[in-house]
């Protein structure tokens, strides 16, 4: 029997996917945009302001940033035009780039207004790595400013003469301080910033469970396995706070390499402790009809006191997924998203959409309407070029999606 | 930030090889410790009796038992200890002179402390490096403080056990970024090519993680993760009273920074930057 597990993640990867084939060759780098307007809908619905990076020029960004994926040996020209009104870099966290390409502005460059950068680098060394601006990093950081990168080794193993896997599940741990963040100008002083929203790949609390609420328009991904393969979990952390990853027995983890290196034993890890900037990576071997959760609780750093978990779920695919407890409807789905005329809407869970209004970034309702259907026709070719949220209501739940004309 | 790496660039061009001499005897001096807009009152081990911001780190032997001479000019007694060795400790009594014997100790850093509430709190705390032969070594003893306590403390008072703790300063050696460059014994000036160690203790009373540009160091000991001998990492989480070894190869020239990636602790009183951030420099 073909064993497919399923490990219900967030959106932001799955934006990304669509950008492998572009990441993936050194000769067709991505270039990253940095945006200052960005909203991080919360898992209980929330409008929290953010800060970071994103593939497109209007300013649309995601927190995390997007996956950057090289392949061992590539000589990478990762450009990055900064759109925002205030500098930033990229600092490849990690990659022991040299100091003209580091990121620090006071011994590399910074990245002004308008300005386009351009970081230079071999990625000699497969692992998982890390990027985030280096601008008042304490600020910049829980703003969102930061995200994954993976340098995979080419013949499918994680290393030169490391395990074979199947494939990754990249799992970027991160928090912020949301009033921090509702007001970064007075965020002054930095020294007791405390996190109190706390993140997996930008998803928290009932977003992990269905990979929905609010999250603009994605499903989550499903991460398939064959009988007997490993999937390799791809751990960093970007948090103000102690991560401490809990896998169940049953999946087998092992960790086998930290920070860009093999380690020199693998060695089990169901319970793993990722300080901020720290990675890992760990082979897990689901069995037949697992179905369970990765625990993944944040700690304070100061006093060292448990504050919250998120769960992720990982699961045998062949499974009803339907008789998850507590599953919210899934959210809307845009296509096709960039569009320049028309979008057609859907509820993923076949609901009707009823009330309906598309925001721009400034929170302004541009259009609304009504629909008695589960998807719906709008025509968007008079709109400004731009990022924009539609939300619809259904009763007590509100839907989200966002989408680029 | 610029003017103090130059700063750090002018003073530290000429590539220093930094020993710290064996230390039989260590005087406990109080003394005044400034930062930004506060002064403390704190207490260090000197190497003289006359008070230095910084602890001074001690050098020995592996697997040699030592005599060691604590002279204590504070006005309260204190318990000499080192983690994992030394939980009994050794009582030094206000204005006296104590000498005993320091147990064989491996290869490693560790932490020596006065492990009495005056001096916990104070930051009687140093680096003690034990059979580490290489001509490059640099130690960095991590710390963090909440004035608003040593105040209190200084003053004869009482910790309340409800009251939070809001470090508002943390520090290398007692230096904390811009001027962490002006340390000789923390700030790695080397050339192309070089190998250090790096000796890590952190005596503050939180968990701390310095995250190192441009290279990775291999774990050579750790007195509380000894399974991650051999690692090799760009980002080295310190527990707190942890005692860690690096060796470091320097394969590239420039100047690549070393913080703490917990970035609170990146500034000085809030301000950014600040702190636990302190350089490499490579010479070609």
């Amino acid at each position: 029997m073909r064993l497919i597990i399923t490990i219900l993640l967030v959106g932001v990867f799955v934006c990304v996917n669509s950008h492998i084939s572009q990441a993936q060759h050194s000769s067709t780098p991505p270039i990253l945009f940095t945006g200052m307007e960005g909203i991080l809908i919360s898992d209980n619905g929330m409008e929290i302001p953010t800060w970071g990076y994103g593939y497109t020029a209007d300013g649309f960004i995601t927190v995390p940033g997007p996956l950057l994926e090289y392949v061992t040996g590539d000589e990478v020209n990762l450009a990055f035009v900064n759109n925002s009104p205030e500098s930033h870099t990229i600092h490849l966290h990690g990659l022991d780039v040299d100091q003209a390409n580091d990121g620090v502005p006071t011994t590399s460059f910074l990245v002004v207004q308008g300005e386009t950068g351009s970081y230079s680098f071999t990625s000699s060394e497969p692992g998982t790595f890390l990027y985030h601006c280096h601008v008042t990093t304490t600020l910049h950081l829980t703003m969102g400013m930061y995200g994954m990168i993976i340098v995979r080794h080419p013949g499918g193993v994680l290393f030169e003469g490391g395990p074979s896997y199947y494939t990754d599940a990249p799992l970027l741990f991160s928090d912020l301080e949301i009033a921090t963040n509702l007001d970064p100008v007075q965020s002054f002083p930095f020294h007791d910033i405390r996190p109190d929203y706390f993140m997996v790949n930008g998803r928290s609390g009932t977003q992990l469970e269905t990979g929905s609420t609010g999250i603009p328009g994605e499903p989550g991904t499903i991460i398939s396995c064959p009988n007997g393969e490993s999937i390799a979990l791809r751990l960093g952390s970007m948090a103000y706070t102690l991560t401490r990853v809990i896998i169940p027995t049953e999946l087998e983890a092992m960790c086998w390499m930290s920070d860009g290196r093999p380690v020199p034993t693998p060695f089990a890890a169901n319970t793993l402790d990722i300080f901020p900037g720290e990675r890992f990576t760990v082979l897990i071997s689901p069995d037949s009809e697992f179905d369970g959760t990765i625990e993944v609780q944040s700690w304070d750093m100061v006093n060292r006191e448990y504050i919250h978990s998120n769960y992720i779920r990982v699961r045998d695919a062949s499974l009803d997924i339907d008789n998850s407890q507590n599953q919210k409807p899934l959210s809307l789905s845009i296509s096709p998203n960039p569009s320049s005329d028309y979008i057609t809407v859907k509820s993923t869970d076949g609901s009707y959409i009823n009330d309906w209004s598309i925001y721009n970034t400034s929170g302004k309702i541009i259009i609304n309407g009504h629909s008695d259907s589960p998807s719906m026709r709008i025509d968007i070719s008079l709109l400004e070029s731009g990022s924009y949220i539609l939300e619809s209501r259904n009763g007590d739940l509100n839907y989200r999606a966002r989408f680029i004309r | 930030m610029k003017n103090y790496i130059h700063l750090g660039l002018i003073i530290f061009s000429i590539n220093l090889s930094v020993n710290v001499s064996s230390q039989d005897t260590l005087w406990i001096n109080p003394g005044l410790w400034n930062q930004s807009v506060d002064t403390m009152s704190v207490l260090r081990f000197n190497e003289t009796e006359v008070y230095d911001t910084s602890n001074v780190a001690l050098s020995v032997y592996e697997d040699v038992s030592w005599l060691l001479t604590v002279i204590n000019n504070d006005s309260e007694p204190h318990n000499f200890e080192i983690d994992g060795f030394m939980s009994f400790g050794v009582e030094i009594l206000p204005s006296d002179t104590t000498t005993f014997e320091v147990p064989p100790l491996p290869m490693g850093t560790y932490r020596y402390y006065s492990s009495d509430q005056k001096g916990v709190y104070l930051g009687l705390s140093g680096v003690l490096k034990v059979g580490l032969n290489l001509p490059n070594q640099f130690h960095w003893n991590l710390s963090d403080c909440m004035p608003e306590r040593m105040d209190s403390i200084s003053s004869g008072g009482e910790l309340l056990d409800d009251e939070p703790y809001v470090p508002r300063y943390f520090s290398i050696n007692s230096y904390t970024f811009p001027h962490t460059p002006l340390d000789v014994n923390g700030y790695v000036a080397l050339n192309l090519g070089d190998t250090c160690t790096i000796s890590i203790v952190n005596s503050g009373f939180m968990d701390h993680v310095l995250h190192f540009h441009g290279f990775h160091v291999e774990y050579l000991s750790s007195t509380m993760q000894a399974s991650r001998v051999g690692w090799i990492k760009d980002t080295i989480p310190l527990q707190r009273g942890e005692g860690v070894t690096l060796l470091l190869i320097v394969n590239q020239e420039g100047i690549y920074p070393v913080h703490n990636h917990n970035l609170i602790a990146v500034t000085n009183s809030g301000f950014y930057p600040g702190g636990m951030l302190t350089l490499i420099n490579v010479a070609p």
